[in-house]
């Protein structure tokens, strides 16, 4: 299981959302990034048994939301595809339609 | 040169908007209203701008059109939401400074009925539609709950903190007939609200409305004869706006007015310590106690004090319409809702809520999420003329 991220090709800047232009070099080069998992920084729920999770992963804050009650500073999987209940304290981190890469869910 | 505001308007804010009460019509009937306080023409109107959320499929030179403006001689739209109504005040100086127009009507609002609110907080942009609204998440509520939780821990606060400036907003709104909420809320009521996403209740979450607002602006002294005989003038001293000066990759408890209010204090040559009325973009408690840090009103180092003695016993005037999350959010309205507070507060107007002796008022706009808080924040100082 993992995410895409995308990664700048000439300074190694990771991004999630993807940019068109490198913020820190000005490059418009990327590569996706694969990255597998992400330490909880904090934890809301909008619905009941659904949280909003505040993510650290490759360096950079990302929006995910988990079935279960993950705590802060825990290490969990990253998954991407469709929000699935059943896995529970994995972390869903949806792609872009145009991020989709072949052979994923 | 200097620039006045010398008129305004807002309509009537509704919770559960009658059909009639069209995004169209309620910016007409604020257009209206501020271009009659301005005891001005229609005609005398050459310059126009608009921002709404649902104006679509029409612009505004549609609105224009509609509306039965004259000839126009300039011409702005402005998407930035909370951002929206310090962003076109400024534009519209910078015009009628180098002479493009000479007396500019600015209108922003909404029709948000609960299907337009779906709609917008749904499809708001495009990290919206592919990487928040799959989550599930619908809002940015729960945006804001991680925001507050952030806050929280670096400012040390408690919710009941924050349960101040919403208590206080609600004193101002009992005395504003034109706030949606206006019954007296206690602490009680504000800790016991249901929960929206922890630690955000039901009372830290805007109520979206139908709305507009308008501003009509002129320069000081106009060529025109018989233009502009307006007896409330407000000027306007500065504006300044930062956008995106972060990335989304802070924890998003400071704006970019951490660096646009130091440029506006220097423009005014006087710091917040000389303003009377402070109106933030009240979108979340957590936001406006950022913009007032991030403007200088208060400091980190003193923040319990100011908001369980200060705002508690109302010795800084803020938000006192009662702000968003007691007036209401009228959309695209909201980021013009305090200019318009802080011209009536400035002009005299606002009766039982008037800060005895006020001159001058800060002006703050934030919002446009892009991905994790909003990137858009602007200042605007504003004083009484003569």
């Amino acid at each position: 299981m993992t995410v895409h991220f995308s990664e700048c090709s000439s300074c190694r800047s990771v991004y999630f959302p993807e940019r068109l232009v490198c913020r820190r070099c000005g490059g418009d080069d990327f590569q996706t990034l694969p990255v597998r998992a992400g330490v909880v920084q904090g934890v809301t729920e909008l619905e009941a048994g659904v949280v909003i999770v505040d993510v650290l992963a490759a360096g950079i804050r990302v929006v995910a939301s988990c079935s279960g009650s993950p705590r802060t500073g825990e290490e969990l999987e990253l998954y991407s595809g469709a929000f699935d209940r059943r896995r529970t304290r994995k972390l869903f981190i949806p792609h872009a339609v145009s991020h989709r890469l072949e052979g994923e869910a | 040169m200097s620039v006045r505001i010398i008129g305004a308007g807002e309509t009537k804010y509704t919770r559960h908007p009658e059909a009639a009460a069209t995004t169209p019509r309620v910016l007409a009937q604020a257009a209206r209203q501020a271009v009659r306080e301005a005891e001005l023409a229609w005609g005398d109107i050459d310059g126009f701008a608009v921002s709404s959320f649902t104006l679509k499929p029409d612009h505004a030179i549609d609105l224009a059109w509609r509306l039965g403006l004259g000839e126009l001689r300039w011409l702005q739209q402005d998407t930035n939401g909370g951002a929206s109504g310090i962003n076109m005040l400024q534009s519209a100086v910078d015009a009628v400074e180098a002479g493009r127009a000479e007396t500019i009507l600015l209108l922003s609002g909404d029709r948000m009925d609960a299907e337009a609110f779906r709609h917008l907080v749904h499809r708001y942009n495009s990290a919206t539609e592919d990487h928040l609204a799959p989550l599930p998440m619908s809002g940015p509520n729960a945006l804001f709950a991680l925001l507050t939780q952030r806050q929280m821990n670096a400012l040390d606060l408690r919710k009941k903190d924050y349960g101040q400036l919403v208590l206080s907003q609600r004193r101002w709104a009992a005395r504003n007939p034109g706030a949606v909420y206006r019954k007296p809320m206690t602490m009680e009521d504000y800790l016991s609200a249901p929960v929206v996403a922890p630690p955000l209740g039901r009372y830290d979450c805007v109520p979206p409305v139908t709305g507009a607002d308008a501003l009509v602006i002129q320069a000081a002294r106009p060529k025109t004869a018989g233009v502009g005989g307006a007896s409330t003038v407000v000027r306007v001293l500065a504006t300044e706006g930062s956008f995106n000066f972060d990335d989304q990759d802070t924890d998003g408890t400071h704006t970019g007015l951490r660096t646009a209010a130091p440029r506006a204090w220097e423009r005014v040559g006087f710091g917040p310590e000389e303003i009377d009325v402070f109106n933030v973009y009240d979108d979340y408690p957590a936001m406006s106690l950022a913009q007032l840090l991030d403007i200088g009103a208060c400091a980190a180092e003193d923040i319990g004090r100011f908001l369980n003695e200060d705002i508690v016993l109302d010795k800084v005037a803020v938000n006192t319409s009662g702000g968003q999350l007691s007036a209401g959010q009228a959309g695209a309205a909201a980021g013009m809702h305090g200019l318009v507070e802080a011209y009536r507060q400035l002009s005299g107007q606002v009766g039982e809520r008037q800060v005895v002796g006020a001159r001058r008022a800060a002006v703050t706009g934030y919002g446009m999420v892009l991905y994790r808080y909003g990137a858009c924040a602007n200042i605007a100082v504003l004083e009484a003329d003569g």
